[in-house]
């Protein structure tokens, strides 16, 4: 929505663009240094070397920018969808008709969010095989609980007055869901995302392990070649990814709440 | 016209209190208290608390009616009866003489204006977003919600810069002017208002009401007001229907209430400075003389009373012509006099202190001695 805001010794429009930069200016940084650590990362190498005090051993079969783009394609690809569902299920047990709808949709995205990521693997790997379809189905899981619960609580802890004046004002429930609960969840939702997304991130490392490419693919590489730097090649990426994630996010629901 | 007939509604008791099991046996003769006790388990008598115990009322067309009361008397639960936001349990609503279970309750609502406590504005919509609500609901087009936003902003006193504020950057007054308008927008002939400048400090909420009546003056819509505070119901209300747990006990005109309270629990609320709030509003070119001519008004009361002989002689300060009772008698006071000349329709005529006394509560005057008055 819009992010105008009152003018505080600034003129209103300059203060705008000044409210503007600072909160977008961290997930710009951020986003930088995730493309030089991915796509540049020989420099962060030398960088380090007088640190580390030597080179990578190892020399991996594929580019760590074309790491990261799998990386991306990865978290994008599960929780994208696992967003498109889990909000309208939100809506959906909100709508507050079917209370047994609401404790059963509750139930089962907890319970999908207590798997552990191994045991999951573990369970899917045998059935599925090696590959990208086990991971994208263990970080879609893990992605619906933060989207679907915080959508839910925000779309219910509506303030009773505002529920008041939108049915006395002659508002459908429909009309209350979507011009009042909608509006006062939606940094709430945007957080369950922001969640999500920054889980998914880290939680896609571990797709490695069963041959679903990423970032994970030189920290286990590295882990088991005991090789400091080609561990650094890929968990700073994913760090600056999951930051960046973070405070983009963060900047959107500094934008649309309060 | 709204009535409502034989109105009951029982709020459940809270969850907790059903859940827990009561003592068994002799609850039953225990727990029969008015204040809703839970009752032995399993009863099936209803329980919780009492909001409306029967009422009957009927609120005239064009007149601001007050519902008065203390907390917890049951106003907003009749209030919120009229446009549905609750049903009763028993008894009826007749909305211009339709029994509103007929009405479909979203239809009713958007033709009648609310305004409740917390104003309720919704943050994250704009000033002239919030007022156009129930238009944007009714369908309207956008070139005549901007009309009207525009119109409103400049009844409630809002500069126009206003309509791209949020709630947020305003004022508990301004808030509440907002909220006004909301429900003014759609120019519904009903306005439901629940304490609506509750939260305002007394200068602010007296600047409100004044600004409240003048908008009344001109727009004449059926109002059913509530509030708690016996000088705000004496400002506004043309009828005053004063309410305690559940029951309406006193209803009608406010000098009709001060004249006579009925029982003891209307003159106790109503407090004993009830008839010095109501000098306020009372116009006082009704209590005047425009009999004859005032050219000799002095000092000296026409009983002999007060009006020091020192002023004899001075000409007396006219009153204006609208002015109130209050007016007046500060005047008297800050002049020592009995009597003023007053400025009327019918040209000017004179204001007698006994004049106001013997007049002012109908029913009641005449000089006739009041036993429970006598401490006014």
């Amino acid at each position: 929505m819009r992010g105008t805001r009152r003018a505080g010794g600034l003129s209103g429009r300059r203060y705008a663009l000044f409210v503007l930069a600072r909160r977008w200016s961290p997930p710009l940084a951020l986003a930088l240094l995730f493309a030089f650590a991915a796509f540049r990362f020989p420099l962060v190498e030398a960088a380090l070397e007088p640190v580390l005090r030597r080179k990578s051993v190892f020399v991996q079969r594929e580019a760590l920018g074309v790491l990261a783009l799998q990386h991306l394609a990865l978290v994008a690809l599960t929780s994208g969808p696992s967003f498109l569902l889990a909000f309208p299920l939100a809506l959906l047990a909100a709508r507050g008709r079917a209370r047994n709808l609401r404790g059963l949709l509750v139930g089962a995205a907890s319970f999908a969010e207590t798997l552990p990521t191994v045991a999951l693997m573990a369970l899917l790997v045998p059935s599925l095989g090696y590959g990208f379809a086990p991971v994208a189905i263990a970080l879609f899981l893990y992605g619906l609980l933060p989207v679907f619960r915080n959508s839910l609580s925000g779309l219910e802890s509506t303030p009773p007055e505002l529920v008041d004046a939108g049915l006395g004002a002659g508002m459908t429930e429909g009309e209350l869901l979507f011009k009042v609960r909608l509006p006062h969840a939606a940094p709430l939702v945007v957080q369950g995302l922001r969640v999500s997304l920054v889980v998914n991130i880290a939680a896609a490392t571990v797709g490695a392990a069963v041959g679903a490419g990423g970032l994970g693919v030189p920290i286990v590489s590295g882990l088991r070649a005991f090789d400091p730097l080609l561990i650094l090649s890929g968990s700073l990426p994913v760090a600056f990814l999951a930051l960046f994630a973070d405070s983009a996010l963060r900047a959107v629901e500094e934008t649309i709440g309060a | 016209m709204i009535e409502v007939r034989e109105a009951t509604k029982r709020y459940p008791a809270p969850a907790g209190r059903a859940a827990a099991r009561p003592v068994r046996g002799g609850a039953r003769g225990a727990g029969a208290g008015p204040a809703g006790g839970a009752k032995a388990g399993g009863a099936p008598a209803p329980e919780g608390i009492l909001a409306l115990d029967g009422v009957t009322a009927a609120f005239a067309e064009g007149e601001l009616s007050v519902l008065l009361g203390p907390s917890g008397s049951g106003k907003s639960t009749l209030l919120r009866l009229l446009n549905r936001m609750i049903e009763p349990d028993s008894g009826l609503v007749l909305i211009d003489g339709r029994d509103s279970r007929e009405l479909d309750p979203v239809a009713l609502r958007r033709r009648t204006g609310y305004v409740i406590q917390g104003i309720g504005l919704f943050p994250h919509l704009s000033v002239a977003e919030n007022i156009a609500v129930v238009p944007r609901l009714l369908g309207w087009d956008s070139g005549r919600i901007r009309r009207r936003v525009g119109e409103l902003l400049e009844t409630l006193r809002l500069p126009p810069s206003y309509a791209a504020r949020r709630p947020r950057e305003l004022s508990g007054g301004e808030a509440q002017r907002v909220g006004v308008a909301r429900a003014l927008a759609a120019d519904p002939p009903v306005l439901l208002m629940d304490e609506p400048f509750g939260a305002l400090d007394a200068l602010t909420r007296e600047a409100l009401q004044a600004e409240f009546l003048r908008i009344q003056a001109e727009l004449g819509k059926t109002i059913v007001f509530v509030t708690h505070d016996v000088g705000e119901a004496v400002r506004l209300a043309d009828r005053i229907f004063l309410m305690r747990a559940g029951r309406l006990v006193r209803e009608g005109r406010p000098l009709e209430l001060l004249a006579d309270p009925g029982e003891a629990f209307v003159a106790d609320f109503l407090g004993r400075r009830f008839g010095i709030e109501l000098l306020g509003r009372e116009a006082a070119a009704p209590f005047a003389d425009f009999g004859q001519g005032v050219g000799a008004v002095g000092g000296r009361g026409a009983d002999g009373v007060g009006g020091g002989a020192a002023l004899a002689g001075t000409a007396a300060p006219t009153l204006p012509r609208g002015a109130s009772l209050g007016e007046a008698l500060a005047r008297m006071l800050a002049e020592g006099r009995t009597e003023l000349p007053i400025e009327g329709a019918e040209g000017s005529g004179v204001l007698r202190l006994d004049a106001i006394v013997r007049g002012f509560a109908p029913g009641g005057a005449g000089g006739k001695p009041r036993g429970r008055d006598a401490r006014n």
